[in-house]
Protein backbone atom coordinates (compact mmCIF):
# COMPACT_ATOMS: atom_id res chain seq x y z
CA UNK A 1 0.00 0.00 0.00
CA UNK A 2 1.26 3.72 -0.78
CA UNK A 3 -0.37 5.87 1.96
CA UNK A 4 1.17 9.47 1.55
CA UNK A 5 0.29 13.33 1.32
CA UNK A 6 -0.14 14.82 -2.19
CA UNK A 7 0.23 18.71 -2.03
CA UNK A 8 -2.68 20.20 -3.88
CA UNK A 9 -0.40 21.19 -7.14
CA UNK A 10 0.30 17.94 -7.84
CA UNK A 11 -3.40 16.49 -7.46
CA UNK A 12 -3.68 19.20 -10.31
CA UNK A 13 -0.89 17.74 -12.31
CA UNK A 14 -2.47 13.80 -12.09
CA UNK A 15 -6.30 15.45 -12.71
CA UNK A 16 -5.60 17.99 -15.67
CA UNK A 17 -2.45 16.40 -17.49
CA UNK A 18 -2.99 12.62 -16.78
CA UNK A 19 -3.51 10.52 -19.87
CA UNK A 20 -6.41 8.77 -20.71
CA UNK A 21 -4.32 5.72 -19.82
CA UNK A 22 -3.36 6.94 -16.79
CA UNK A 23 -6.24 7.65 -15.58
CA UNK A 24 -7.59 4.19 -16.53
CA UNK A 25 -4.77 2.55 -14.66
CA UNK A 26 -5.85 2.79 -11.26
CA UNK A 27 -9.86 4.49 -9.80
CA UNK A 28 -7.40 6.51 -7.17
CA UNK A 29 -7.37 8.77 -10.07
CA UNK A 30 -10.61 9.23 -9.89
CA UNK A 31 -11.15 9.60 -6.17
CA UNK A 32 -8.05 12.37 -6.41
CA UNK A 33 -10.52 14.45 -8.87
CA UNK A 34 -13.51 13.76 -6.51
CA UNK A 35 -11.26 14.72 -3.49
CA UNK A 36 -9.80 18.05 -5.62
CA UNK A 37 -13.87 18.98 -6.55
CA UNK A 38 -14.63 18.63 -2.80
CA UNK A 39 -12.36 20.07 -1.11
CA UNK A 40 -10.28 22.44 -3.55
CA UNK A 41 -8.84 24.33 -0.33
CA UNK A 42 -7.30 20.98 1.55
CA UNK A 43 -3.91 21.72 1.73
CA UNK A 44 -3.32 17.87 1.15
CA UNK A 45 -5.31 15.11 0.48
CA UNK A 46 -4.32 11.35 1.79
CA UNK A 47 -4.29 9.27 -0.97
CA UNK A 48 -4.11 5.32 -0.43
CA UNK A 49 -3.52 3.15 -3.01
CA UNK A 50 -4.52 -0.05 -2.19
CA UNK A 51 -2.47 -3.07 -1.76
CA UNK A 52 -4.08 -5.44 -4.06
CA UNK A 53 -2.71 -2.92 -7.04
CA UNK A 54 0.88 -2.55 -6.95
CA UNK A 55 1.64 -6.40 -7.46
CA UNK A 56 3.89 -7.50 -4.83
CA UNK A 57 6.81 -9.09 -5.70
CA UNK A 58 10.67 -9.66 -4.90
CA UNK A 59 12.59 -8.05 -7.54
CA UNK A 60 16.18 -8.16 -6.60
CA UNK A 61 19.24 -7.64 -9.05
CA UNK A 62 22.90 -8.10 -7.47
CA UNK A 63 26.08 -6.34 -9.49
CA UNK A 64 29.60 -6.76 -9.05
CA UNK A 65 31.84 -3.94 -9.23
CA UNK A 66 34.85 -5.79 -10.04
CA UNK A 67 36.62 -4.04 -7.45
CA UNK A 68 36.10 -0.62 -9.00
CA UNK A 69 34.10 2.38 -7.79
CA UNK A 70 31.64 2.45 -10.91
CA UNK A 71 27.90 1.41 -9.77
CA UNK A 72 25.94 -0.69 -10.38
CA UNK A 73 28.31 -2.64 -11.89
CA UNK A 74 27.62 -5.79 -14.00
CA UNK A 75 24.85 -7.52 -13.06
CA UNK A 76 25.63 -11.01 -11.69
CA UNK A 77 22.41 -12.33 -10.21
CA UNK A 78 18.66 -11.12 -11.38
CA UNK A 79 15.68 -11.94 -9.45
CA UNK A 80 14.64 -15.81 -9.58
CA UNK A 81 18.30 -16.87 -10.95
CA UNK A 82 20.31 -19.76 -9.55
CA UNK A 83 23.30 -19.11 -6.74
CA UNK A 84 25.82 -17.49 -8.45
CA UNK A 85 28.59 -19.35 -6.45
CA UNK A 86 30.05 -15.86 -5.26
CA UNK A 87 29.16 -15.80 -1.54
CA UNK A 88 28.88 -11.91 -1.45
CA UNK A 89 26.60 -12.04 -3.85
CA UNK A 90 24.36 -14.68 -2.58
CA UNK A 91 23.94 -13.15 0.73
CA UNK A 92 23.51 -10.12 -1.00
CA UNK A 93 20.58 -11.50 -2.81
CA UNK A 94 19.02 -14.03 0.55
CA UNK A 95 19.76 -10.99 2.71
CA UNK A 96 17.86 -8.05 0.64
CA UNK A 97 14.88 -11.31 -0.06
CA UNK A 98 14.58 -11.91 3.52
CA UNK A 99 14.43 -7.87 4.24
CA UNK A 100 11.86 -7.80 1.32
CA UNK A 101 9.70 -10.16 3.10
CA UNK A 102 10.12 -8.67 6.28
CA UNK A 103 8.47 -5.34 5.18
CA UNK A 104 6.03 -6.94 3.13
CA UNK A 105 4.83 -10.12 5.05
CA UNK A 106 4.48 -8.23 8.29
CA UNK A 107 4.08 -4.65 7.76
CA UNK A 108 2.60 -4.99 4.13
CA UNK A 109 5.04 -2.41 2.67
CA UNK A 110 6.04 -3.33 -0.80
CA UNK A 111 9.94 -2.61 -1.16
CA UNK A 112 12.01 0.28 -0.31
CA UNK A 113 9.40 2.90 -1.73
CA UNK A 114 6.18 0.94 -1.10
CA UNK A 115 5.66 0.40 -4.95
CA UNK A 116 7.49 -2.44 -5.65
CA UNK A 117 11.45 -0.75 -6.88
CA UNK A 118 13.51 -3.47 -7.66
CA UNK A 119 16.15 -3.90 -4.91
CA UNK A 120 19.79 -3.03 -6.33
CA UNK A 121 22.44 -3.96 -4.46
CA UNK A 122 26.44 -4.19 -5.26
CA UNK A 123 29.12 -6.06 -3.95
CA UNK A 124 33.09 -5.97 -4.13
CA UNK A 125 32.94 -2.64 -4.47
CA UNK A 126 36.33 -0.85 -4.33
CA UNK A 127 39.54 -3.18 -2.97
CA UNK A 128 39.92 -3.17 0.69
CA UNK A 129 36.74 -1.10 1.35
CA UNK A 130 35.30 -2.14 4.78
CA UNK A 131 32.45 -0.27 4.38
CA UNK A 132 28.60 -0.59 3.33
CA UNK A 133 26.63 2.23 2.37
CA UNK A 134 23.40 3.29 0.67
CA UNK A 135 23.99 5.73 -2.33
CA UNK A 136 20.18 7.29 -2.37
CA UNK A 137 19.27 4.54 -4.99
CA UNK A 138 20.80 0.86 -3.99
CA UNK A 139 23.06 -0.62 -1.24
CA UNK A 140 26.55 -0.96 -1.75
CA UNK A 141 28.90 -3.36 0.27
CA UNK A 142 32.88 -3.63 0.43
CA UNK A 143 34.66 -6.78 1.00
CA UNK A 144 36.43 -5.66 4.11
CA UNK A 145 40.16 -6.09 4.52
CA UNK A 146 40.68 -8.64 1.93
CA UNK A 147 43.66 -6.92 0.24
CA UNK A 148 45.62 -6.99 3.43
CA UNK A 149 47.29 -10.18 4.86
CA UNK A 150 45.32 -12.74 6.92
CA UNK A 151 46.95 -11.87 10.07
CA UNK A 152 46.09 -7.55 9.78
CA UNK A 153 42.47 -7.94 8.53
CA UNK A 154 39.87 -6.76 11.11
CA UNK A 155 36.89 -6.51 8.70
CA UNK A 156 35.45 -9.88 6.58
CA UNK A 157 32.98 -9.14 4.06
CA UNK A 158 29.78 -7.10 4.82
CA UNK A 159 27.41 -8.99 3.54
CA UNK A 160 28.06 -11.28 6.00
CA UNK A 161 25.93 -10.30 8.57
CA UNK A 162 22.22 -10.37 7.39
CA UNK A 163 21.04 -7.72 9.64
CA UNK A 164 23.77 -4.97 8.15
CA UNK A 165 21.69 -5.84 4.96
CA UNK A 166 18.69 -5.05 6.18
CA UNK A 167 20.19 -1.93 7.91
CA UNK A 168 21.08 -0.84 4.20
CA UNK A 169 17.97 -1.51 2.87
CA UNK A 170 15.53 0.48 6.11
CA UNK A 171 17.83 3.49 5.07
CA UNK A 172 15.94 3.31 1.67
CA UNK A 173 12.42 3.18 3.73
CA UNK A 174 13.43 6.05 5.79
CA UNK A 175 14.24 7.95 2.50
CA UNK A 176 11.12 7.45 1.37
CA UNK A 177 9.24 7.71 4.54
CA UNK A 178 10.09 9.72 7.35
CA UNK A 179 13.00 11.22 6.15
CA UNK A 180 15.05 11.72 8.78
CA UNK A 181 18.02 14.50 8.08
CA UNK A 182 21.19 12.62 8.31
CA UNK A 183 22.87 14.66 10.97
CA UNK A 184 22.67 15.20 15.04
CA UNK A 185 19.96 13.52 16.47
CA UNK A 186 17.55 12.70 13.50
CA UNK A 187 20.73 11.28 11.91
CA UNK A 188 20.86 9.29 15.11
CA UNK A 189 16.87 8.32 14.93
CA UNK A 190 17.92 7.32 11.48
CA UNK A 191 20.66 5.37 12.23
CA UNK A 192 18.53 3.44 14.98
CA UNK A 193 15.30 3.00 12.53
CA UNK A 194 17.94 1.12 10.26
CA UNK A 195 19.54 -0.83 13.13
CA UNK A 196 16.20 -1.82 14.57
CA UNK A 197 14.21 -3.20 11.29
CA UNK A 198 18.40 -4.73 10.59
CA UNK A 199 17.85 -6.64 13.80
CA UNK A 200 14.49 -7.65 13.45
CA UNK A 201 15.45 -9.09 9.42
CA UNK A 202 18.16 -11.19 11.66
CA UNK A 203 15.54 -12.19 14.23
CA UNK A 204 12.86 -13.15 11.87
CA UNK A 205 15.12 -15.20 9.83
CA UNK A 206 16.32 -16.88 12.91
CA UNK A 207 12.65 -17.49 14.76
CA UNK A 208 14.35 -15.79 17.91
CA UNK A 209 11.79 -14.03 20.30
CA UNK A 210 13.25 -10.86 21.72
CA UNK A 211 14.36 -13.41 24.76
CA UNK A 212 16.49 -15.49 22.46
CA UNK A 213 18.26 -12.56 20.21
CA UNK A 214 21.76 -11.31 20.72
CA UNK A 215 20.43 -7.84 19.44
CA UNK A 216 24.14 -7.50 18.07
CA UNK A 217 24.84 -5.56 15.22
CA UNK A 218 27.44 -6.80 12.78
CA UNK A 219 28.21 -10.48 14.16
CA UNK A 220 30.67 -11.87 12.13
CA UNK A 221 31.92 -8.88 10.66
CA UNK A 222 35.00 -8.79 12.91
CA UNK A 223 37.72 -11.17 11.62
CA UNK A 224 39.21 -13.32 14.43
CA UNK A 225 41.91 -10.41 15.42
CA UNK A 226 39.55 -8.13 17.01
CA UNK A 227 38.54 -8.63 20.63
CA UNK A 228 34.36 -8.15 19.74
CA UNK A 229 30.79 -9.71 18.91
CA UNK A 230 29.95 -6.88 16.33
CA UNK A 231 29.57 -3.54 16.08
CA UNK A 232 27.24 -2.32 17.90
CA UNK A 233 24.52 -4.12 21.06
CA UNK A 234 21.21 -2.54 21.41
CA UNK A 235 21.14 -4.40 24.48
CA UNK A 236 24.09 -3.15 25.86
CA UNK A 237 25.50 -0.68 24.12
CA UNK A 238 29.28 0.26 24.31
CA UNK A 239 30.07 -3.45 25.37
CA UNK A 240 30.57 -4.93 21.42
CA UNK A 241 34.23 -4.76 21.04
CA UNK A 242 36.99 -3.43 23.27
CA UNK A 243 40.17 -4.16 21.04
CA UNK A 244 43.84 -2.49 21.18
CA UNK A 245 43.74 -1.49 17.38
CA UNK A 246 39.78 -0.25 16.79
CA UNK A 247 39.43 1.17 21.30
CA UNK A 248 36.29 0.53 22.86
CA UNK A 249 32.46 0.56 21.11
CA UNK A 250 31.51 4.50 22.18
CA UNK A 251 27.94 3.75 21.78
CA UNK A 252 26.17 5.21 25.11
CA UNK A 253 22.77 3.47 26.07
CA UNK A 254 21.33 6.83 28.21
CA UNK A 255 21.08 10.39 27.88
CA UNK A 256 23.15 11.27 30.48
CA UNK A 257 26.08 9.73 28.00
CA UNK A 258 25.25 11.33 24.56
CA UNK A 259 28.54 12.29 22.89
CA UNK A 260 28.71 15.87 21.60
CA UNK A 261 30.84 15.61 18.19
CA UNK A 262 31.17 16.73 15.10
CA UNK A 263 32.51 13.78 13.93
CA UNK A 264 30.24 11.11 12.05
CA UNK A 265 27.94 14.13 11.17
CA UNK A 266 27.33 14.60 14.50
CA UNK A 267 27.78 11.12 16.15
CA UNK A 268 25.28 8.94 14.15
CA UNK A 269 26.46 6.00 14.60
CA UNK A 270 27.50 6.61 18.28
CA UNK A 271 24.18 7.72 19.88
CA UNK A 272 22.25 5.60 17.98
CA UNK A 273 22.83 3.44 20.88
CA UNK A 274 20.14 5.30 23.20
CA UNK A 275 17.14 4.42 20.87
CA UNK A 276 18.21 1.29 20.50
CA UNK A 277 18.20 0.22 23.79
CA UNK A 278 14.88 2.12 24.30
CA UNK A 279 13.74 -0.25 21.23
CA UNK A 280 15.40 -3.35 23.04
CA UNK A 281 13.64 -2.28 26.10
CA UNK A 282 10.25 -2.19 25.03
CA UNK A 283 10.74 -5.83 22.75
CA UNK A 284 11.90 -7.13 25.63
CA UNK A 285 9.07 -5.83 28.41
CA UNK A 286 6.33 -6.93 25.39
CA UNK A 287 7.83 -10.01 24.78
CA UNK A 288 7.72 -12.84 22.12
CA UNK A 289 8.36 -11.74 18.97
CA UNK A 290 9.86 -8.28 18.61
CA UNK A 291 9.09 -7.83 15.02
CA UNK A 292 5.29 -8.05 15.62
CA UNK A 293 4.29 -5.47 18.05
CA UNK A 294 7.72 -3.08 19.03
CA UNK A 295 8.42 -3.60 15.23
CA UNK A 296 4.74 -2.19 13.92
CA UNK A 297 4.70 0.45 16.63
CA UNK A 298 8.42 1.83 14.90
CA UNK A 299 7.69 0.91 11.53
CA UNK A 300 3.74 2.89 12.02
CA UNK A 301 5.82 6.10 13.55
CA UNK A 302 8.12 5.83 10.82
CA UNK A 303 5.99 5.75 8.12
CA UNK A 304 3.46 8.13 8.94
CA UNK A 305 4.57 10.73 11.80
CA UNK A 306 8.38 11.03 11.64
CA UNK A 307 9.75 14.20 10.01
CA UNK A 308 12.85 15.08 8.68
CA UNK A 309 14.05 16.92 12.10
CA UNK A 310 12.34 14.80 14.19
CA UNK A 311 15.14 13.97 17.73
CA UNK A 312 14.76 11.87 20.40
CA UNK A 313 11.94 13.25 22.51
CA UNK A 314 9.83 13.39 19.37
CA UNK A 315 10.09 10.14 18.80
CA UNK A 316 9.86 9.03 22.24
CA UNK A 317 6.84 10.89 21.95
CA UNK A 318 5.34 9.33 18.84
CA UNK A 319 5.59 6.25 19.44
CA UNK A 320 3.69 6.42 22.45
CA UNK A 321 0.89 8.16 20.42
CA UNK A 322 1.20 5.48 17.95
CA UNK A 323 1.33 2.66 20.02
CA UNK A 324 -1.72 3.99 21.86
CA UNK A 325 -3.70 4.48 18.95
CA UNK A 326 -2.61 0.50 17.60
CA UNK A 327 -3.29 -1.33 20.66
CA UNK A 328 -5.26 1.43 23.16
CA UNK A 329 -4.61 4.10 25.60
CA UNK A 330 -3.14 3.15 28.27
CA UNK A 331 -2.85 -0.56 27.17
CA UNK A 332 0.31 -2.83 28.05
CA UNK A 333 2.27 -1.74 24.66
CA UNK A 334 2.05 1.75 25.47
CA UNK A 335 3.18 1.00 28.71
CA UNK A 336 5.84 -0.51 27.77
CA UNK A 337 7.31 2.40 25.05
CA UNK A 338 7.34 4.78 27.69
CA UNK A 339 9.00 2.76 30.11
CA UNK A 340 11.41 1.98 27.28
CA UNK A 341 11.87 5.35 26.56
CA UNK A 342 12.48 6.12 30.45
CA UNK A 343 15.05 3.38 30.33
CA UNK A 344 17.22 5.46 28.41
CA UNK A 345 16.36 8.85 30.18
CA UNK A 346 13.93 10.02 27.99
CA UNK A 347 10.30 10.65 29.37
CA UNK A 348 7.42 10.57 26.99
CA UNK A 349 5.61 14.26 27.31
CA UNK A 350 2.14 14.91 26.21
CA UNK A 351 -1.03 12.46 26.21
CA UNK A 352 0.22 10.88 23.40
CA UNK A 353 -2.86 12.12 21.09
CA UNK A 354 -3.09 11.65 17.35
CA UNK A 355 -0.93 15.04 15.44
CA UNK A 356 -2.11 14.24 12.14
CA UNK A 357 0.27 17.05 10.46
CA UNK A 358 0.72 15.74 6.43
CA UNK A 359 3.90 14.12 5.95
CA UNK A 360 5.62 16.00 2.53
CA UNK A 361 7.66 13.47 1.87
CA UNK A 362 8.94 14.19 -2.03
CA UNK A 363 9.86 10.35 -1.70
CA UNK A 364 6.43 8.71 -1.28
CA UNK A 365 5.02 11.46 -3.69
CA UNK A 366 7.66 10.22 -6.20
CA UNK A 367 6.48 6.62 -5.78
CA UNK A 368 2.65 7.55 -5.71
CA UNK A 369 3.17 9.46 -9.26
CA UNK A 370 5.55 6.71 -10.61
CA UNK A 371 2.63 3.75 -9.56
CA UNK A 372 0.31 6.32 -11.35
CA UNK A 373 2.73 6.15 -14.55
CA UNK A 374 3.69 9.63 -14.29
CA UNK A 375 7.35 10.20 -14.51
CA UNK B 1 56.64 14.68 2.19
CA UNK B 2 54.15 13.92 5.12
CA UNK B 3 50.37 12.47 4.90
CA UNK B 4 47.55 12.95 7.44
CA UNK B 5 44.80 11.42 6.62
CA UNK B 6 41.54 10.68 8.56
CA UNK B 7 38.22 8.82 8.00
CA UNK B 8 35.20 9.08 9.75
CA UNK B 9 31.26 7.76 9.54
CA UNK B 10 30.46 4.55 7.93
CA UNK B 11 28.69 1.74 8.85
CA UNK B 12 30.97 1.11 11.36
CA UNK B 13 31.42 4.40 12.56
CA UNK B 14 34.83 4.35 13.59
CA UNK B 15 38.05 6.41 12.86
CA UNK B 16 40.41 5.58 10.82
CA UNK B 17 43.61 8.17 11.55
CA UNK B 18 47.36 8.22 10.25
CA UNK B 19 50.35 9.84 9.75
CA UNK B 20 52.48 8.73 7.27
CA UNK B 21 56.06 9.73 6.34
CA UNK B 22 56.21 8.83 2.28
CA UNK B 23 60.29 8.60 2.99
CA UNK B 24 59.99 6.54 4.95
CA UNK B 25 58.29 3.79 2.45
CA UNK B 26 59.40 1.47 -0.02
CA UNK B 27 60.44 2.68 -3.08
CA UNK B 28 57.65 1.73 -5.52
CA UNK B 29 54.97 3.06 -2.88
CA UNK B 30 56.61 5.77 -2.44
CA UNK B 31 56.70 7.00 -5.95
CA UNK B 32 53.21 5.85 -6.45
CA UNK B 33 52.40 8.20 -3.79
CA UNK B 34 53.96 11.11 -5.45
CA UNK B 35 52.45 9.99 -8.73
CA UNK B 36 48.70 9.98 -7.20
CA UNK B 37 49.03 13.22 -5.67
CA UNK B 38 50.03 14.97 -8.95
CA UNK B 39 47.53 13.05 -10.76
CA UNK B 40 44.83 14.36 -8.25
CA UNK B 41 45.96 17.71 -8.76
CA UNK B 42 45.92 17.94 -4.68
CA UNK B 43 47.11 21.13 -4.34
CA UNK B 44 45.06 23.16 -6.37
CA UNK B 45 41.85 21.62 -5.26
CA UNK B 46 39.69 23.69 -2.67
CA UNK B 47 39.61 22.44 1.15
CA UNK B 48 35.90 21.58 1.27
CA UNK B 49 34.41 19.16 -1.73
CA UNK B 50 30.80 18.21 -0.11
CA UNK B 51 27.74 16.77 -2.43
CA UNK B 52 24.06 17.28 -1.58
CA UNK B 53 23.79 14.00 -2.35
CA UNK B 54 21.57 11.40 -0.35
CA UNK B 55 22.70 8.10 1.31
CA UNK B 56 23.82 7.11 4.50
CA UNK B 57 26.86 5.49 6.05
CA UNK B 58 29.21 7.20 3.92
CA UNK B 59 32.86 8.55 5.02
CA UNK B 60 34.18 11.68 5.23
CA UNK B 61 37.78 12.16 4.91
CA UNK B 62 40.37 14.52 5.66
CA UNK B 63 43.38 14.87 4.09
CA UNK B 64 46.72 16.68 4.51
CA UNK B 65 49.92 16.79 2.89
CA UNK B 66 52.73 18.87 3.09
CA UNK B 67 55.50 18.91 0.82
CA UNK B 68 59.47 19.33 2.41
CA UNK B 69 60.21 23.08 2.46
CA UNK B 70 57.56 23.22 -0.05
CA UNK B 71 53.69 23.97 -0.26
CA UNK B 72 51.12 22.12 1.67
CA UNK B 73 47.25 21.63 1.90
CA UNK B 74 44.37 20.46 3.54
CA UNK B 75 41.05 18.78 2.11
CA UNK B 76 38.00 17.67 3.80
CA UNK B 77 35.66 15.99 1.46
CA UNK B 78 33.11 13.73 2.11
CA UNK B 79 33.09 9.90 -0.12
CA UNK B 80 30.35 10.79 -2.46
CA UNK B 81 31.77 14.22 -3.32
CA UNK B 82 35.61 12.53 -4.42
CA UNK B 83 36.42 13.53 -7.88
CA UNK B 84 37.96 10.62 -9.79
CA UNK B 85 41.29 11.98 -10.36
CA UNK B 86 42.11 11.95 -6.40
CA UNK B 87 39.78 8.83 -5.88
CA UNK B 88 43.02 6.70 -6.56
CA UNK B 89 45.13 8.88 -3.83
CA UNK B 90 42.53 8.39 -1.39
CA UNK B 91 42.21 4.65 -1.84
CA UNK B 92 45.56 4.62 -1.47
CA UNK B 93 46.39 6.04 1.36
CA UNK B 94 43.43 4.43 3.70
CA UNK B 95 45.07 1.06 2.45
CA UNK B 96 48.36 2.65 3.88
CA UNK B 97 46.34 3.91 6.92
CA UNK B 98 44.73 0.30 7.72
CA UNK B 99 47.62 -1.44 6.86
CA UNK B 100 49.37 0.98 9.58
CA UNK B 101 47.10 0.62 12.66
CA UNK B 102 47.64 -3.25 13.06
CA UNK B 103 51.38 -2.72 12.81
CA UNK B 104 51.66 0.21 14.82
CA UNK B 105 50.09 -1.53 17.58
ZN1 LIG C 1 23.45 3.34 8.48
Amino acid sequence: MISCILPPYMLDRIAENGTEEQRAKSAETARISELMRNDRQAAAARVVIPRAMAAPARQRNVYTANNLSGLPGTLVRAEGSAPSGDLAVDEAYDGAGATYDLYWEVYQRNSIDGAGMRLDSTVHYQKGYDNAFWNGSQMVYGDGDEDLPPSQRLFNRFTISIDVIGHELTHGVTQYTGGLVYINQPGALNESFSDVFGSLVKQRSLGQTAAQADWIIGQGLFTSNVNGIGLRSMKDPGTAYNDPVLGKDPQPGHMKDYVTTTSDNGGVHINSGIPNRAFYLIASELGGNAWEKAGQIWYVTLRDRIRSNTDFQGAADLTYAVAGELFGAGSLEQQAVKNGWAGVGINVTGGGEPTPTPNPNPGCVAAVLKFLGFK
Amino acid sequence: MIIRFERSGGFAGMLLRAEIDVQELEPHEREEIHRLVAEAGFFELPPRLQSAGGGADRFQYVLSIEEPGGRSHTLEVSEEAVPPDLQPLIERVAYLARRSRRQSC
